[in-house]
């Protein structure tokens, strides 16, 4: 380890520390530390958006292209103007153009992704999971995977309903279908009591893996710093 | 204020974009590849104008005689700094990779290594109040979850492991389906109302 | 209960009460006694004689203003007027009022159809609250009596009678009704008026001050009104949390037991634990991998925080390591800014045994910004989307292809064998499955789509790998994908460091959240159930 690493292996264990300390209580070390760590990401991404795009694909395109691209180019850098008046208060409104633009192209986006991506595969595996055939090639016990088929279908449309339900309202008639749906969205919540107590513990495994890091690179360095000593 | 051409640029620029996954025509294919383009490049100016904002906001605050200055001071300087190395040298040079490996991560992984504390003082929490049948299925699927996770010390328990398995494939599956297919019919509703103008979140009604 | 309509504003009120609920007006004004023509008279000193203007004698007054002057002068002179006495008890109001009331009671009443006098509902301090009656009494203290020096007030119309201070005593008296009528049908009635005498005393009417005038009530309303306004805009302190609380305590314990559950098998380098036998979405990644021509492309997507680094870097590392023995070409991106920096950081690190060159075996493309729009435009047309590397090498100056030998020919992203995504998030994960799933479905793409995500993604990405059709074709999930993934190929150094840790770790955490949970829910109720035997033996 060079000079530049040791420092850098001190200073990462003190800011381990520091934030650590936030278990012991808030307190102001904590929230410096946690200053820090914003300015630095913030300037990394600045940094990365400047060098990775700014440049390249607005400014240069403008010097060095030709004549074409140098007119197709000047779009996207009359709305990065308007765009950059949303930092003035006064002017924040002539931004609302791009801004008007960019939500645009992500509802379309989202929608477009949701529909091919999500919703028409997701509905196809939920009708596939009492396909017979499809399910000998995956699993040779074919009674037992159309009972999970089952059990998967019956917890997605009642997931659905829990989650739908709330929308609904009207006649009595509806109200009676309203009262099925409960139902069925009563049955469905165990489904994602389920699937959150899932995502609980793959949260927790996620940070207990990020703890078991910091706790491997602090045990180095005083390893490092004892092994310095004992020299 | 009311702009009739901001919901025009929307409705118009999301068809577009909206119609090329739908159909193949190499007119559309083509409008909506420079659209798209000058999307990305837009979002990147987006998010200078916001960490530019950020300083901005910070350098307000550092100046004025506040109580937590010091805090936004120490902001202003490490940006200042990461935006000096990184910006002079390069993003990915070996004394920016210094900054973002000797500070960045260990605080960043430090905050999420104190989450493991909070989660198991939540999970202990849960059953402080009287529980019902929801929670004793939350917590009992995290445990079983997390004791499978690991080795378990190379202790084989019949049963468990194919547990966990068909918990993950089965019940598990089925909930997030559920949701999946929610959150979707959720975003095309929300996509759809702003294509048809219903929805101008960009101030344009 | 009986009620009765205010006669100021009209609403129903109590029989009982003296005042109005809502606007405070008097309800019963002929029982109060205290008003002369619409002016309620104050318990008058010699000061306070003079300062009303008129220098009258005791003669010039009526004789029931005699005898409430002879009552008050029994008590020491502390009511009004005097400029010690600036700030009174509230109970001195209240009780001259009082006495003042007693005394008029058997007296003619002078005008029953007195208007709503503001000043006087006040003195009964039971009807209003205490900091409200604080509020009007310093209002009323010898300040706004020194104003009574004014030979006349002006009374607005929209508050009659005013204040008690504000108005001038005129009584009744023969003087003051003028002189006797002898001539025409009003002969020998008083008080008439006179056209002639009116036309002949004609003068400049008085200048009356157009600025505002209020009466101490509403100054009173009006200082607690702004008083509450800016109490509403002043921060409320924090209540003060304990240092020793029963919580942090806890918090402490957790963390104390967890951080040596995974300090000891990393102090003493246990490496006890196995890896775990098989993993069905680890296997199929390593199939793919197996099936990987010589030099193929893959593109790389490097989606995930800092934060999580050190668990995506230790479950990729296997698998990337098995990708780079198969001698693949690889392609970086990120749709996070910070992605570029965490895939420099992996290539030098993790795979600094590979001798991967940049720009010959790997390029890292860097940042692709928009989320999923950008994604889109990325997997449409990577030639118009990036045209830089992260460390400034042009990517496609010839026409038709790249001047980098890792790009090729690549015209689009089905022109990768493999793209493989390291994430975290699952906004991420959907934005990679949904743009590119449906582009890779078709039968006749041998492009697959192989995801390496952090332990927390595993319910949101299964149904998308365990679904037909399958939008994902191969899952690495958390360390325990990754141990199982490094069991089938090698390549457990990293590994091995964390596998021990994590695996006390997940177990020490169930048995706290089994032990904790349930020791906090049975010991209070078991606690319960005993003092509930212990009230019924007795």
């Amino acid at each position: 380890m060079s000079f530049g690493d040791w420092i850098g292996a001190f200073l990462g264990f003190v800011l381990t520390l520091l934030v650590f300390s936030y278990l012991i209580g808030d307190n102001p070390l904590f929230r410096i530390t946690l200053h820090i760590f914003i300015g630095v990401s913030a300037g990394f991404a600045a940094v990365v958006a400047i060098y990775n795009v700014i440049l390249p694909q607005l400014l240069e395109p403008i010097f060095i292209s030709n004549r074409n691209e140098q007119i197709l180019a000047i779009f996207p850098l009359i709305l990065a103007g308007l765009l950059i008046t949303k930092i003035s208060h006064r002017f924040a409104f002539i931004g609302n153009l791009p801004m008007s633009y960019l939500v645009g192209v992500s509802a379309a986006v989202a929608i477009g992704g949701a529909v091919t991506g999500t919703l028409i595969p997701q509905l196809l595996a939920s009708m596939n999971l009492l396909d017979v055939q499809a399910s000998q090639v995956f699993d040779a016990n074919v009674g037992l995977r159309l009972l999970n088929g089952v059990i998967i279908l019956i917890g997605t449309l009642a997931s659905l309903a829990y989650f739908q339900f709330g929308t609904l309202s009207g006649s009595s008639q509806r109200n009676q279908f309203q009262s099925w749906i409960e139902g069925i969205g009563k049955i469905g919540q165990i489904f994602i009591a389920i699937m959150f107590g899932f995502l609980f513990a793959g949260i927790f495994s996620a940070a207990l893996t990020a703890l078991i890091g910091r706790v491997i690179t602090s045990l180095d360095f005083l390893r490092g710093i004892l092994g310095l000593f004992l020299q | 204020m009311k702009n009739p051409v901001y919901t025009a640029i929307a409705i118009g620029v999301g068809i577009v974009v909206l119609l090329g996954y739908f159909l193949q025509i190499d007119l559309l294919a083509n409008l909506r590849i420079v659209l798209l383009e000058w999307a990305t490049i837009l979002v990147a100016v987006a998010l200078l104008v916001g960490i530019v904002n950020l300083f901005v906001v910070h350098f307000r605050k550092s100046a004025a005689d506040q109580q937590n200055r010091i805090n936004s001071i120490v902001l202003i300087v490490s940006m200042t700094i990461t935006l000096l190395v990184a910006g002079w040298f390069g993003p990915t040079h070996t004394y920016s990779l210094w900054i973002f490996n000797y500070i960045q991560i260990p605080i960043e992984a430090s905050l999420m290594a104190i989450l493991t504390v909070m989660l198991i003082y939540a999970g202990i929490r849960l059953l402080r109040r009287k529980p019902n049948l929801l929670t004793i299925v939350f917590i009992a699927t995290a445990v079983i979850i997390l004791l499978m996770s690991g080795a378990l010390f190379g202790i084989d328990i019949p049963g468990l492991s194919e547990l966990r398995i068909w918990i993950g494939k089965v019940p598990a599956v089925a909930g997030a389906r559920g949701i999946l297919l929610g959150v979707s019919l959720g975003i095309v509703a929300a996509g759809l109302r702003i294509l048809i103008g219903a929805d101008r979140p960009y101030g344009g009604s | 209960m009986d009620q009765i309509s205010c006669p100021s504003c009209g609403k129903p009120n109590s029989v009982d009460n003296k005042f109005c609920d809502f606007c405070l007006s008097a309800l019963h004004p002929e029982s109060s006694g205290e008003e002369v023509f619409g002016a309620p008279i104050p318990p008058l000193s010699g000061e306070n004689r003079e300062g009303l203007g008129g220098h009258e004698s005791d003669a010039e007054a009526p004789d029931w203003l005699s005898e409430l002057e002879r009552s008050k002068e029994a008590e020491p002179e502390e009511s009004l007027g005097t400029e010690a006495d600036e700030k009174l008890p509230a109970d001195a109001v209240t009780d001259w009022m009082s006495e003042v009331s007693e005394e008029d009671e058997g007296k003619p009443e002078p005008d029953s159809a007195a208007p709503f006098l503001p000043d006087q509902e006040i003195s009964d301090s039971q009807e209003i609250p205490h900091w409200l009656n604080d509020a009007l009494i310093e209002e009323e203290s010898p300040g706004s009596i020194e104003d009574e020096d004014l030979p006349e007030i002006p009374i607005s119309s929209d508050a009659p009678g005013s204040s008690l201070e504000d108005l001038p005593v005129t009584p009744f008296s023969d003087e003051t009704l003028g002189d006797l009528e002898n001539a025409g049908p009003l002969a020998g009635l008083k008080g008439i008026l006179s056209a002639e005498a009116g036309a002949a005393r004609a003068k400049t009417p008085k200048a009356y001050s157009s600025s505002l005038r209020i009466s101490s009530s509403q100054r009173a309303h009006i200082e607690l009104l702004t008083g509450l306004v800016e109490e509403e805009g002043q921060p409320l302190p924090l209540p003060e949390r304990k240092a020793l609380s029963q919580q942090n305590v806890m918090r402490w314990v957790i963390g104390l037991v967890l951080f040596v559950a995974v300090l000891w098998p990393l102090v003493v380098s246990s490496e006890q634990m196995p890896f775990p036998v098989y993993d069905e979405g680890s296997s199929e990644v390593n199939r793919l991998i197996n099936q990987l021509p010589e030099n193929a492309r893959v593109l790389v997507g490097f989606d995930f925080e800092p934060g999580l680094a050190a668990e995506l870097e230790a479950a990729a590392d296997p698998v990337i390591n098995h990708i780079m023995d198969q001698g693949a070409l690889l392609t970086l991106i990120s749709t996070s800014p910070n992605g570029p920096i965490l895939a420099e950081r992996f290539m030098q690190s993790t795979q600094s045994g590979h001798q991967y060159i940049n720009g010959l075996d790997y390029i890292n493309l860097g940042y692709l910004p928009g989320g999923a729009a950008g994604l889109v435009s990325f997997l449409d047309n990577p030639q118009g989307t990036i045209s830089f590397s992260i460390d400034g090498i042009p990517l496609w100056e010839t026409e038709g292809g790249s001047n980098v030998p890792v790009l090729g020919d690549i015209d689009q992203v089905t022109d990768y064998e493999m793209v493989l995504v390291m994430v975290d998030d699952p906004e991420t994960a959907r934005a990679w499955i949904e743009q590119l799933g449906p582009r890779l479905s078709d039968p006749l793409e041998l492009t697959s789509l192989v995801l390496i995500t952090s332990a927390q993604l595993e319910p949101v990405v299964r149904p998308y790998y365990d679904g037909i059709p399958q939008m994902v074709n191969g899952l690495v999930v958390g360390l325990r994908g990754g141990a199982a993934y490094a069991r089938l190929v090698g390549g457990e150094d990293l590994l091995s460091q964390y596998w021990d840790a994590f695996s006390w770790g997940t177990f020490v955490a169930a048995m706290l959240i089994l032990v904790g949970g349930l020791g906090y829910y049975v010991v209070p109720e078991l606690t319960r159930t005993a003092k509930g035997q212990d009230k019924v033996e007795p």
